[in-house]
C-alpha cells in the first residue's frame, strides 16, 4: 500500500495545534497508513530536504506568516503539495500572534530588545564555517491564505479532537472543517431571547444567567461550537478563539454588529469606557483578517 | 456581463453643474453602452433603454439620473417590458446627491458623479436577477376609529364589496363630531351629518362594527395583515339590552363621575350610554366607578334574610336582564383575531387640557375649552344648548375667546391646529344668533379663513358685531367678583387692552392623542416631527402611510376640518379598493434570505426580528409576507442572512468602488 505523505510546518505558532495531532491515539494507530517527510518540528528536517521531496500529499501548516523564512517555506510546501492544510486559528485568521498588527515593527523591535540599536545585526560564526543570516521581519502578520492558496481550513486554539478525527484519513474533502452551530447551541447558560441593556467587564459579579445579558462581552454566537463551551463551563466568557464562521469576513465588525442589534440602548459610550482596548477584545484571535488593519496600514 | 450606463441631463439641473461629455468620455470604455439625454424619464429616452435591452446590447443597467424615489419604478418596467428582471438596474443619484448640492463646485461635483457611478456598476455586477414576490389578497379592511373618517372610509369601501372591520375603542361610534351642534360653513347641524352614518355604519351587512375594542396586535404584512382585537368587557349582555337607559338613573351619585361625552361638564354614573344617539345603543357598566350596591360584588350572589335574592338597582332596573352581577364576567373582554388585506388608521385628535396654560387661569370654571364650549352649545349638553355658565347657570354678559392655545407656539407646538379661526367664528355666532345681547370678542393673531365660503363665513361674523381683536393674550386674572380680566393686546390699535368677561373660551390645540402614538408604534407607522402619524409623501401619497397596505384619514394625520377629513377618508377608501381589488399582489422581493448553509441556528435573528418574521428551527426560516427587508437580521453572527438586493458582497462592492 502507498504510503501518504504529510508534512508538518509551525510558522509564528506556538505548535500546539500540530501536537494535539500527536494527543490523539487515532493518529498513532493508523500510523502505517501515512508517512510523515518533512517536519521540523519532529524530525531532523532541513530546507535542503525539502528541497529533495518532489510530493507531499498532505502538508499542514500551523501559525501566521510574518518572516520571509516563512513565506519562503510555504510556498516552496505549496508547489510540492497536493493539498495545504491550514491548521489551527493562527493559520485560518491570524491569531494571537496577529494582534501585533496594531504596532509597527519599529514598535515592535523597541519594545522587545529595548532601543532599535540593540537588534541583532547578521554576522559570521566563530569557525567561519556557515554565514548565519536573519530573515526579514516583514510590516505585518499575515494569515497563510494571504500568502498561498490554501486548500483547507481548520480552525480551533487548538483544533478539537472531533475536528482531526475528520481528517485523520487524510481523504477530506470539506474546505472548512468546523462545526456549524455557535458556541451558544452547547453552552449551559442557554437563554430565550439575548438583550443587552449595559456593560460589565468579565472580572464584575457573574450572576449565573447568560454573559451577553448580563452585559459581559461573550462572542458566542459568533463562534463554532466545536470547544464544547469548555470556558463558559468554567465561567470564562468565550473570547472566539476558533475565529468566525466561514462566511464572516471580519469577525470584530460582526461583534459590533451583532451588539448593535441586541443592546436595547445606545451602549457605545459605555463599551468603550469599560473596555479600553476594545479593539484588542473584538480582534484577540482574528486582527490579520480585520479589514481596518488593511486600511491603516497602507497609509 | 454587459453592462449600459444611460446618464440625464435633468434638463439643466445636473448639466449646468456635472460635465455630462467628461463622464460620457470616462465611463466610454468602462461599460458596453453609455448614452445621455436630456431627460432620461421622458418616453424616447425610456425606450432607448428598452431597446438596447431588447437588442442584446446591455443586460444590466445603470441610471445616473435624479434620486430612485423618483423615478425607479419608470425605469425598472423599461426592463421588464424587454424581457429583463426589473431589478438588474441601479441608479446613481446625481442629482440630489451632487449638482443640486455641489452647485458651486463643478470640477468637484464632476468627479463626484464619477464615484457614485462607479459605486452603481460596481453593484449592478453583483446584482442577481429577482423575481417579485406574489401573495394571495385578503379582500377584508380594517379600520381603526369611528369617528366622520372612519365611518366614511368604512361605507364606502363597504359599497364596493369589501368586508370591513370598524374598531372603535369607546362603545359608539361618532367620534368627536357627534358631540358638536353645528358645522361651518353652512352652520348645519352635525348629528345631521353623523347620525346617518352611523346608523348605516352599524346596519350594512358589509360592515363588521367593533365597538369598545382596541387593536392589540397586527402582524403580517400588506395584502394579508393579522389582527388581534380586544374587545373590551362591558359586563352587560348586549344581546339583551335595549338601550333604554333605565340603568344609568339609579346609580347612587357615589357612583358618578365627570363625563367624558359632555367633556367632563357633567356626571355619568357607573351603568352609563354614552350618549342619547350612540350607535350601538347599549350600556356600558364601569367597573372601576361602581361602589357594588347592598355589597354585591361582581361574580357574587347575595340573599336576603327571607332566602330572596337581592338585586342591586341597576339589575332591578333592567327590563330585559340584561345585568346579572353574580355571573363571573372575565375582565379580560374578548380577543378577537381576523385577516385583512389593509388597514385604514382614522383615530383622530384630542385637544390640549387648559390645564396645561397656567397664564390662562385654569382654575377658574369660567374658563372652558373650546370643545366644553361646544357642548355647552349642543341640545344634547348639559344646558340642553342654552349658553349659560355652569359655576352659576347664569347667563355671561360677555364671552372672550382666545385663539391659538398651545398651537403657534414654540412652547408646544409649532403648527397651526387650521380649524380654530373658524370654529370659533362658528360658537361666536351661535352665541350671537341665540343671545343677540352678550358682548363677544375674539383675540387672534390673525384669521385665517382660507377656501370656499369660508372668508364669507368671517365677514358675515364681523357683520354680526362680534369683536375680533387682532393680538396675542398674555394672561387672564380671576376678579374676586367671579368675573375674568384678560389681558391681550390690540395690533391694529398698537396698545395693550383689557376686556372683562363672564366666560372664556380656550381654542386649546388638536394634537395626536398618547393611545393612537402607542397604537403607531404597536402597528409600525411612522409619526412625524409635529406628533402626527406621517404620511408616505405630502403631495403624492398623502392618505398612504409609510407602511405599505396601512392608510391615514382624518385628524390622525394633521389637523383638518370636516370637509377635509371626509375627502381624505374617501380617498384613503378608494387607495385601499384599487389594491385590494386584483387577485394577487406583487411585492418588491428585497427581503431576508438565508443560507441554510451556513446558519449555525444561533437564534440571534428570532431575538432581534422587529417584525416576527424569522423562526429558528434548526436553521432559520424567513416568513417572506411578514419580512420588511429591514436587515436588522443581517448582523448575522454566521453571515448566513442577507437582504436580496442589497447583499453584503453588493454593498461592499458599492464602497470599494466609493473609496477606492
Amino acid at each position: 500500500m502507498k504510503k501518504i505523505k504529510l508534512a508538518f510546518y509551525s510558522a509564528s505558532g506556538c505548535s500546539g495545534c500540530m501536537l494535539s495531532f500527536f494527543d490523539l491515539e487515532e493518529f498513532f494507530i493508523s500510523s502505517e497508513r501515512f508517512s510523515i517527510v518533512w517536519a521540523p518540528m519532529f524530525t531532523n528536517s532541513k530546507l535542503e530536504d525539502l528541497e529533495k521531496i518532489d510530493k507531499i500529499d498532505v502538508t499542514f501548516i500551523e501559525g501566521s506568516i510574518r518572516l520571509s523564512e516563512h513565506e519562503e517555506i510555504v510556498k516552496i510546501l505549496r508547489e510540492k503539495s497536493e493539498k495545504v492544510v491550514a491548521l489551527g486559528t493562527c493559520a485560518v485568521f491570524g491569531g494571537v500572534p496577529g494582534l501585533s498588527n496594531f504596532y509597527s515593527t519599529e514598535e515592535i523591535l523597541s519594545e522587545v530588545f529595548g532601543s532599535d540599536k540593540e537588534v541583532p545585526k547578521p554576522r559570521l560564526l566563530l569557525d567561519g564555517k556557515y554565514e548565519l543570516t536573519l530573515p526579514e521581519f516583514r510590516d505585518e502578520m499575515r494569515r497563510v491564505e494571504e500568502v498561498i492558496d490554501v486548500d483547507h481550513f481548520v480552525p480551533g486554539c487548538p483544533p478539537s479532537e472531533d475536528q482531526l478525527l475528520k481528517i485523520i484519513d487524510f481523504n477530506f474533502e470539506e474546505k472548512w472543517i468546523v462545526e456549524k452551530s455557535s458556541v451558544c447551541n452547547v453552552c449551559p447558560r442557554k437563554v430565550e431571547e439575548i438583550k443587552v441593556s449595559s456593560v460589565k467587564r468579565a472580572f464584575e459579579r457573574d450572576d449565573g444567567r447568560c454573559f451577553l445579558i448580563q452585559g459581559i462581552l461573550c462572542f458566542g454566537p459568533l463562534t463554532p461550537g466545536n470547544c464544547e463551551a469548555t470556558c463558559v463551563k468554567v465561567n470564562v466568557p468565550c473570547r472566539g478563539c476558533y475565529g468566525a464562521f466561514p462566511n464572516v469576513r471580519d469577525f470584530g465588525a460582526k461583534v459590533v454588529d451583532l451588539l448593535s442589534s441586541i443592546a436595547e440602548k445606545n451602549i457605545a459610550e459605555e463599551l468603550s469606557r469599560k473596555y479600553p482596548n476594545l479593539a484588542r477584545v473584538i480582534y484577540a484571535y482574528t486582527l490579520p483578517s480585520a479589514i481596518i488593519n488593511k486600511r491603516v496600514r497602507k497609509r | 456581463m454587459k453592462i449600459g450606463l444611460y446618464i440625464c441631463h435633468c434638463g439643466r439641473n445636473i448639466a449646468d453643474v456635472v460635465d455630462i461629455k467628461n463622464l460620457i468620455g470616462y465611463f466610454k470604455d468602462k461599460v458596453n453602452v453609455v448614452r445621455d439625454h436630456l431627460f432620461m424619464c421622458s418616453e424616447p429616452a425610456w425606450e432607448m433603454i428598452r431597446s438596447d435591452v431588447t437588442n442584446k446590447l446591455v443586460d444590466r443597467v445603470v441610471i445616473a439620473a435624479c434620486s430612485p424615489y423618483n423615478h425607479e419604478k419608470f425605469f425598472r418596467s423599461a426592463l421588464e417590458t424587454a424581457g429583463l428582471s426589473k431589478y438588474l438596474l441601479e441608479i446613481a443619484n446625481i442629482r440630489e446627491q451632487c449638482s443640486w448640492v455641489h452647485g458651486k463646485n463643478k470640477r468637484e461635483a464632476t468627479e463626484k458623479a464619477k464615484r457614485l457611478i462607479e459605486a452603481a456598476i460596481s453593484k449592478v455586477k453583483t446584482l442577481k436577477p429577482l423575481d417579485d414576490l406574489r401573495f394571495e389578497v385578503e379582500r377584508s379592511v380594517l379600520v381603526i376609529g369611528g369617528g366622520i373618517a372612519g365611518m366614511t372610509a368604512s361605507l364606502d369601501l363597504a359599497k364596493m364589496g369589501f368586508k370591513v372591520y370598524l374598531v372603535e375603542k369607546e362603545p359608539s361610534v361618532g367620534g368627536k363630531l357627534i358631540k358638536f351642534d353645528k358645522i361651518f360653513p353652512l352652520n348645519d347641524c352635525a348629528s345631521c351629518v353623523v347620525s346617518s352614518l352611523m346608523a348605516e355604519v352599524a346596519n350594512n351587512p358589509m360592515i363588521e362594527l367593533i365597538t369598545y375594542a382596541e387593536v392589540e396586535e397586527v402582524d403580517g404584512s400588506f395584502g394579508n395583515f393579522n389582527v388581534k382585537v380586544r374587545k373590551k368587557q362591558t359586563y352587560v349582555d348586549w344581546e339583551k339590552c335595549i338601550g333604554c337607559g333605565a340603568c344609568t338613573t339609579v346609580c347612587p351619585p357615589k357612583a358618578w363621575k365627570p363625563n367624558e361625552f359632555d367633556e367632563g361638564l357633567s356626571k355619568r354614573a357607573a351603568m352609563y350610554i354614552v350618549s342619547p344617539q350612540a350607535v350601538p345603543k347599549k350600556a356600558v357598566h364601569d367597573p372601576e366607578l361602581c361602589v357594588n350596591c347592598g355589597k354585591k360584588k361582581l361574580g357574587t350572589r347575595r340573599f336576603l334574610r327571607g332566602g330572596k335574592e337581592y338585586l342591586t338597582p341597576c339589575e332591578k332596573a333592567c327590563p330585559t336582564k340584561a345585568i346579572d352581577r353574580s355571573k363571573s364576567w372575565n375582565p379580560e373582554g374578548e380577543l378577537l383575531n381576523f385577516n385583512v388585506g389593509a388597514i385604514i388608521v382614522a383615530t383622530g385628535y384630542k385637544v390640549m387640557e387648559k390645564e396645561t396654560f397656567k397664564e390662562y387661569a385654569p382654575h377658574s370654571p369660567n374658563v372652558i375649552t373650546a370643545l366644553q364650549f361646544e357642548r355647552i352649545l349642543s341640545p344634547t349638553g348639559p344646558t340642553g344648548g342654552k349658553v349659560l355658565r355652569l359655576s352659576d347657570g347664569k347667563k355671561p354678559k360677555a364671552i372672550s375667546f382666545i385663539s391659538c392655545v398651545g398651537s403657534r407656539d414654540v412652547r408646544y407646538h409649532t403648527y397651526c391646529s387650521k380649524v380654530c379661526c373658524l370654529y370659533m367664528l362658528k360658537q361666536a355666532r351661535l352665541v350671537k344668533e341665540r343671545e343677540p345681547e352678550i358682548d363677544v370678542y375674539i383675540h387672534v393673531i390673525d384669521v385665517r379663513a382660507p377656501g370656499k365660503d369660508l372668508e364669507e363665513y368671517y365677514i358675515e361674523a364681523r357683520r354680526m358685531g362680534i369683536g375680533v381683536i387682532r393680538g396675542k393674550v398674555g394672561g387672564i386674572e380671576e376678579l374676586p367678583n367671579g368675573r375674568l380680566r384678560i389681558l391681550g393686546f390690540d395690533a391694529d390699535l398698537g396698545m395693550p387692552v383689557e376686556v372683562e368677561v363672564d366666560l372664556v373660551v380656550l381654542a386649546t390645540a388638536i394634537e395626536l392623542p398618547e393611545d393612537s402614538k402607542e397604537l403607531a408604534r404597536k402597528i409600525g407607522v411612522a409619526v412625524d416631527p409635529s406628533g402626527f402619524l406621517k404620511e408616505d409623501h405630502p403631495k403624492l401619497r398623502p392618505v398612504e402611510s409609510t407602511l405599505s397596505g396601512i392608510f391615514l384619514a382624518g385628524c390622525c394625520q394633521g389637523p383638518k376640518d370636516v370637509s377635509e377629513t371626509v375627502a381624505q377618508a374617501k380617498a384613503a377608501a378608494a387607495s385601499v379598493a384599487s389594491l385590494l381589488s386584483k387577485e394577487e399582489i406583487k411585492v418588491e422581493p428585497f427581503i431576508a434570505k438565508v443560507n441554510e448553509e451556513a446558519c449555525s441556528g444561533c437564534g440571534i435573528c428570532e431575538n432581534v426580528c422587529p417584525f416576527n418574521a424569522i423562526k429558528v428551527n434548526e436553521v432559520a426560516v424567513v416568513d417572506e409576507r411578514s419580512c420588511k427587508g429591514c436587515g436588522i437580521c443581517a448582523s448575522c453572527p454566521a453571515k448566513a442572512i442577507d437582504i436580496q438586493g442589497y447583499s453584503a458582497e453588493s454593498i461592499i462592492a458599492e464602497i470599494d468602488a466609493l473609496v477606492g
